[in-house]
């Protein structure tokens, strides 16, 4: 029996077919989640024998996919899940999506303990620095690998995302390295993200999901912020693997 | 007289009026009319509801022959002392998105939202209830409100009230002064007299309202609770400016069909049951109880001022003689049995969620707390401390009347439910 995990995300859909037969990873997949996308998913998705959609569009998908009684599991629980199977021994996960940022606590039994969410603003989020590489003209990895290089990051202390892309434009301006300009915004994010870790302790490192995931030596610059984070290579599909993993059980 | 009429003897801005009215009913179809419901009680809160700048208005426009009718944004100002001046009190529920752009023309936009739909209430001219009082009632509780109250004052009457911050014998004694002189100050201000007899008059009526809506309250006890946690709250919401007798009389109708319902029904739900706590939940603000029982959840009770906070204690009539004893005895009840994150320390808000997690078996609290309601942000903390400390999981949520977090609200509240 076939189990198509569909994670509707407010940047990507994400899924993951699973094989309950087999307790395996038949295929997965990815694309943006534009309007011509999400009317065609149907046509895009594999067979399945039985589907699990979360993430933001979850609950309005069900007019394009006229599938029968799918289970509807908000992205907390599926990242828990989902992130237990390809790393049983992490207690922390942090998604930094594409317009929120979660943190999640989970207990050696699976169980969620606890979980944040950043506010409704996006800075923070992967979407930040999205906007941010587009400002200083390059490509998202390139903007992690000038970051890695930078010497001395500089501050970015505005609060929102808008206000930030000004305060970036003026140390253009100012010429401050670009590579110091890149470094600064990842601090920020970073700095953002331990404010919403709080006081929780996280001495064990956090398994980081989400498309920030998949650039390389982001971890680099996360351990120079003083915050340990490792990746696995389905980081990424978390959300759609607990989606389908929910239906296994 | 038709509304038309009414609104413009009222100086209602009537283009503005109709855009405000045409988003009530779109709210209200999603929040009440799309769920299952089947009290008959509930009919006449819906159709309270559905005529809110009707019926109730003219009545109160009527009742100016008899007496002032007076607003108040806050569950500290006594009624009785105002029923006793034959007066009408009406809670004003700024509680509508609508009015906070008006609001924020004023002032600054990192306030509160009730505060900022109360000022935008008034200076957009679109909320009957605020153009129909004769007087304001403030109270100092937060300095949000503080502060309002002056701008207010250029607008309207207004009569403010102190507030203690501590709940100290200097405290007490504050605010029995501030009770008394309210009363002084009605009776002048509408050539009342307040005696004895009056103000018995007033406590009883108050004590009968509180105690028909603790009645409708403990039918929630059982599982599952007969009333949905939504329609609870709309029933509480409303007894902030019906008319006292006939909403008290009707909230034990209501509260009748519920026990009938609840000794036939036998089955029994398993859905998890919530205790929502925080800033009041004024009208038409549904939407945490909305998200939380479209998720999958029964909200059992709220301890908040549109909750248990609005009808928990008498004020106690025994052993009183004399006008000065009921003066007293109103004090004490409104101090002491109030317990607002306006004070410090506020050990007894902790102590209220512990037994109302208790007595109606809460699996689950939400901490819903207005954007920059300042005081009841911080004291979150305090409360989760103390709700782990009693192995109650609890989730805190800020938000406030915009539907723009909708998506965000729903993934927070649907995670935790889904983890209870
Ligand atoms: S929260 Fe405090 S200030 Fe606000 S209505 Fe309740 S008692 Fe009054
Ligand atoms: S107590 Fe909170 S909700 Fe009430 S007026 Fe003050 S800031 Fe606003």
């Amino acid at each position: 029996m076939s189990i198509l995990g569909l994670d509707i995300g407010s940047r990507s859909i994400k899924w993951v077919l699973y094989d309950k037969g087999s307790n395996s990873i038949l295929e997965k997949g990815i694309l943006d989640s534009t309007p011509a996308n999400l009317e065609r998913i149907e046509g895009i998705i594999p067979p399945f024998d039985q589907i699990g959609l979360t993430g933001y569009g979850r609950h309005n998908l069900n007019n394009v996919l006229k599938v029968k009684s799918p289970k509807i599991v908000s992205e907390i629980t599926c990242h828990a899940k989902g992130a237990r199977y390809i790393e049983p021994e992490s207690y922390y996960l942090l998604d930094i999506g594409g317009q929120d940022t979660k943190f999640i606590m989970v207990d050696k039994s699976g169980k969620i303990i606890d979980f944040k969410l950043n506010d409704r603003c996006s800075a923070g989020t992967g979407r930040y620095i999205e906007n941010m590489a587009k400002i200083l003209d390059v490509k998202i990895q390139d903007f992690i690998d000038m970051a890695v290089r930078s010497e001395k990051p500089s501050n970015i202390n505005s609060m929102c995302t808008v206000f930030a892309e000004s305060e970036i434009i003026s140390l253009i301006h100012s010429r401050e390295q670009i590579e110091d300009i890149a470094a600064g915004v990842i601090k920020s994010l970073i700095f953002r993200t331990k404010a919403l870790i709080g006081t929780n302790k996280t001495d064990e490192s956090i398994l980081l999901l989400g498309g920030l995931s998949e650039l390389q030596n982001i971890e680099i610059l996360f351990e120079r912020f003083d915050l340990k984070i490792k990746k696995k290579s389905l980081s990424r599909y978390t959300g759609a693997l607990g989606a389908a993993l929910i239906l296994v059980d | 007289m038709d509304n038309t009429e009414m609104y413009q003897s009222l100086d209602i801005d009537l283009k503005a009026h109709d855009t405000l009215m045409g988003a009530l009913p779109v709210l209200f179809q999603e929040c009440f009319l799309n769920k299952e419901q089947d009290l008959k009680g509930l009919s006449y809160f819906y159709s309270v509801v559905a005529d809110i700048h009707g019926a109730r208005v003219k009545e109160l426009i009527e009742h100016k022959n008899k007496g002032p009718v007076i607003g108040s944004f806050c569950i500290y100002v006594p009624e009785e002392i105002v029923l006793a001046a034959c007066g009408q009190l009406v809670g004003l529920c700024a509680g509508a998105d609508f009015w906070v752009p008006y609001g924020e023309q004023i002032v600054p936009k990192n306030l509160c939202p009730l505060i900022k739909a109360g000022i935008g209430a008034k200076y957009s001219r679109t909320c009957p209830y605020f153009q129909v009082v004769d007087l304001l009632i403030g109270e100092n509780t937060c300095d949000g409100k503080k502060k309002a109250w002056e701008i207010f004052s250029d607008m309207v009457d207004m009569y403010i009230m102190d507030m203690p911050n501590k709940k100290s014998d200097a405290g007490l004694k504050l605010w029995q002064e501030e009770v008394w002189n309210l009363c002084s100050f009605l009776e002048k201000k509408f050539s009342k007299s307040i005696n004895f007899d009056s103000l018995l008059n007033g406590i009883q009526k108050v004590n009968a309202k509180r105690n028909a809506l603790k009645r409708l309250y403990n039918t929630r006890k059982l599982s599952p609770s007969p009333i949905s946690g939504i329609d609870a709250l709309l029933v509480t919401q409303i007894g902030f400016y019906d008319d006292i007798e006939r909403y008290t009389k009707m909230v034990e109708a209501l509260a009748q069909e519920c026990e009938e319902k609840a000794s036939s029904n036998s089955q029994n739900k398993n859905k998890k049951r919530i205790l929502v706590t925080g800033s009041p939940m004024v009208v038409p603000n549904w939407k945490i109880h909305h998200v939380i029982e479209t998720s999958g959840a029964d909200v059992v009770v709220e301890e908040n001022c549109t909750g248990t906070r609005y009808f928990k204690d008498n004020v106690s009539i025994e052993n009183a003689s004399s006008k000065g004893d009921l003066l007293k005895n109103i004090s004490d009840r409104y101090i002491n049995n109030i317990n607002c994150a306006c004070f410090s320390p506020n050990k007894g808000r902790e102590e209220d969620i512990l037994s109302l997690c208790k007595d109606y078996r809460v699996d689950g609290i939400v901490y819903a707390s207005l954007s920059f309601c300042t005081t009841y942000m911080i004291e979150a903390e305090k409360i989760r401390k103390t709700a782990k400390e009693n192995n109650i999981p609890m989730i805190t949520v800020e938000s406030d009347y915009s539907f723009g977090d909708l998506g965000q609200l729903r993934t927070r509240i649907e995670a935790f439910v889904e983890n209870l």
